[in-house]
């Protein structure tokens, strides 16, 4: 398979304040730091240099296709943008094989004053597309978009959902090489998204390379084969989606056992009680049938004095929104110095498929907490895992577009 | 060695560089331009559409402000000030020197502002930067022909008969446009980094307005500033306008119009120059 995008000790450097604050660059500014730094006989002022991105490599085949994941300010926004030209490396080379379209924004290029029709031509042109090629394709773009009636309408009368359909029906419609997308799939109405889905599918069905930036990892596992993990402006992990989302989701990186007491926490949290160590036990990928129990050995210590205090278990989902809260109803009590071990079981029985993670929280009330002096130690987003269909409830097949839990049955009569 | 050095220089030029497809680089950028040749229709045609959209006074002020401003500086110039006319009809000669006038503050003061105008295509989108400030240029012409078709109805009216030479009119069209190109570039990147720059523009426009001759005929410079007073470009364009239209005693003087075309040749490549050095860091500051 030939190389379409090639990406080789790839840097970029801000300058603190060059990316958050460039309104306040004048000329008056530049005048009289020009003038102090002569004063002062120095040739640079004392700039904070960030280093967004240092020192990546990565090589995508062609007809791959790549997600790219990690925490807001890892990254991957830069890269992204890097890898699009929209902005140049500090150092290191990019090459790219073949056309390229990107996706940074749905709705970048519309003018509000002109009508869907207008819009459609010049948006086509912003992304590199010809007249005649918009022309082209013109009667298939205004049937995905759904809009049909409204298009010698000026945009700015359009609902915000009307003017995402009629951007990606454009955009869906580029036909490059290689497609760059950054969270787009976000949008929409549920039917226009998965339509939406359905056309990713085809490109990267016609041998298309696909790269994406998302927190949707729904969306991630479903059409990527490959998964890079960026913190920090590093490549910290390169391989197969599922591990990939699994080390990104869980901060065990795909372990069974995290040592806890190396994750951060927020602050003002008592710390009278801690969490040492957790363990997942059994399970070796983390997968579970939907009823199957989850266990759970933690190690937690006492700072100074005896303690009672109540376990709670945190789920969330894949991209980061509250499920639900587990409590344990009676109080665990520890004595100081003491090397406490609990097991807990957790069945996530109403749970939909999907990948979830979860968090712990040691707190002095068992549901009234009133501020985060009673919560003796909180970690979030420790282990990841997914729920799978129930092979015996094959008909049934579960989709988190209608949430992530099966409420009780219903009483009909 | 002088090929080891030239490989190593190519090398460090390399590592700053986003080297695009199989054999295209950044180098080639004229490439660039020419694949995305469309849109720099495409972007001046959406700024006319939006300017004269939904506006009954956009048009009504492209007819009124040059004649407002003929009728003000006619009394001033030409019947309280006295100044000479070659034989003109006063107004006349104060619409030739407006006609590429306002087209030059048009097309100048749209280019400079352009690229903080699409600040969201330019963060979001890759796009040779340069077709945003020079389509913008395009968008002042609809002003410009109506200032025109003004002028013959002028010409109409005081029984003027254009001169033959008005055939070379496109000629010092083009001349403006590159003037306005040349400095539209410099101030629209500069209007990027510093954010205060674009009070100058105003000031500029207002100073030259004086120190161009469009009020008056530049005959009434004396003799040993004349070098001086052309290296103001719009010196040998406005008397190129009125040599074209009206002709007569409206000699072109060939030392003012040639410094004109150098003075412009100079302003454009400084402007690219300038432009291009900058471009590339325009989506991190902007």
């Amino acid at each position: 398979m030939p190389t379409a995008i090639k990406v080789e000790g790839l840097s970029k450097k801000y300058f603190i304040g060059q990316q958050s604050e460039p309104r306040q660059q004048t000329i008056r500014g530049a005048l009289s730091q020009m003038i102090a730094n002569v004063m002062a006989k120095r040739s640079i002022i004392g700039q904070t240099e960030f280093w967004a991105l240092k020192d990546i490599d990565l090589e995508v085949k062609e007809g791959e296709r790549i997600a790219i994941i990690g925490k807001n300010g890892s990254g991957k926004s830069t890269l992204l943008k890097i890898v699009s030209r929209i902005t140049q490396p500090t150092a290191g080379i990019v090459t790219l094989n073949g056309s390229i379209a990107s996706l940074l924004e749905v709705g970048t290029g519309f003018h509000p004053e002109l009508t869907g029709r207008e819009n459609i031509y010049l948006y086509g042109a912003i992304h590199g597309m010809s007249r005649a090629e918009v022309k082209a394709k013109y009667a298939e773009i205004v049937e995905f978009s759904e809009i049909g009636d409204f298009l010698d309408t000026p945009v700015k009368r359009y609902s915000s959902g009307m003017q995402v359909r009629l951007a990606f029906s454009v955009a869906a419609h580029l036909e490059p090489d290689i497609l760059i997308i950054d969270e787009v799939l976000a949008v929409g109405d549920f039917n226009f998204r998965k339509k939406c889905m359905e056309k990713m599918n085809d490109v990267s069905r016609q041998g298309r390379t696909l790269f994406l930036v998302s927190h949707q990892m729904d969306a991630v596992q479903q059409y990527c084969d490959r998964v890079v993990v960026l913190a920090n402006g590093i490549k910290v992990f390169d391989g197969e989606t599922e591990k990939g989302i699994a080390y990104y989701l869980g901060r065990s990186g795909g372990q069974r056992i995290v040592d806890a007491s190396a994750i951060p926490r927020v602050q003002n949290l008592s710390g009278a009680v801690v969490i040492e160590e957790v363990e997942m036990l059994g399970n070796e990928n983390m997968v579970y049938r939907a009823g199957e129990p989850i266990k759970i050995k933690l190690r937690l210590k006492a700072k100074d004095k005896k303690m009672e205090f109540f376990f709670k278990l945190v789920v969330m989902s894949a991209d980061e929104k509250p499920i639900g809260i587990a409590v344990a109803p009676d109080p665990l009590s520890i004595e100081p110095g003491e090397d406490r071990r609990i097991s807990v079981v957790f069945n996530p029985g109403e749970f939909t498929p999907g990948r979830y993670t979860m968090g712990f929280m040691l707190s002095r009330e068992l549901l009234r907490t009133k501020n985060m002096k009673e919560i003796h130690d909180y970690i979030h987003n420790v282990i990841s895992f997914e729920i799978k269909a129930d092979e015996k409830n094959p008909g049934m097949v579960w989709n988190q577009n209608f949430g992530s839990v099966r409420l009780r049955d219903l009483v009909v009569s | 060695m002088f090929r080891r050095i030239k490989n190593k220089i190519s090398d460090l030029q390399h590592g700053k560089r986003v080297v695009i497809a199989a054999n295209r680089t950044e180098k080639q950028y004229l490439k660039d331009l020419w694949s995305y040749r469309e849109l720099f229709i495409f972007l001046s045609w959406r700024d006319i559409i939006v300017r004269y959209k939904q506006t009954v006074f956009g048009v009504l002020w492209s007819v009124l402000r040059p004649l407002l401003t003929m009728l003000v500086f006619t009394l001033i110039f030409g019947k309280f000030a006295r100044m000479p006319s070659n034989g003109v009809p006063y107004p006349i000669l104060v619409f030739t020197g407006l006609l590429p006038w306002l087209y030059f503050t048009g097309a100048f003061q749209e280019s400079s502002a352009s690229l903080l105008a699409n600040q969201n295509l330019i963060s979001k989108i890759y796009f040779p930067r340069i077709i945003i400030p020079i389509s913008s240029v395009f968008v002042p012409l609809i002003d410009f022909i109506i200032s025109l078709l003004i002028l013959f109805c002028v010409m109409g009216f005081y029984h003027v008969i254009p001169a033959r030479h008005i055939l070379l009119l496109p000629f010092f069209l083009l001349m403006v446009f590159f003037a306005a190109i040349g400095l539209g570039l410099f101030t629209s990147a500069m209007n990027v980094k510093y954010r205060d720059f674009r009070y100058i523009v105003p000031i500029v426009i207002q100073f030259g307005l004086y120190l161009s001759p469009v009020g008056f005929s530049s005959v009434i410079v004396p003799q040993q500033w004349r070098l001086l007073y052309c290296l103001n470009p719009m010196v040998g364009i406005i008397e190129g306008f009125r040599w074209c239209i009206v002709g007569r005693q409206n000699r072109l003087d060939p030392v003012s119009l040639l410094m004109s075309i150098a003075i412009i040749i100079i302003l454009t490549v400084f402007g690219v120059w300038y432009f291009r050095r900058t471009e590339k860091g325009f989506a991190d500051v902007i």
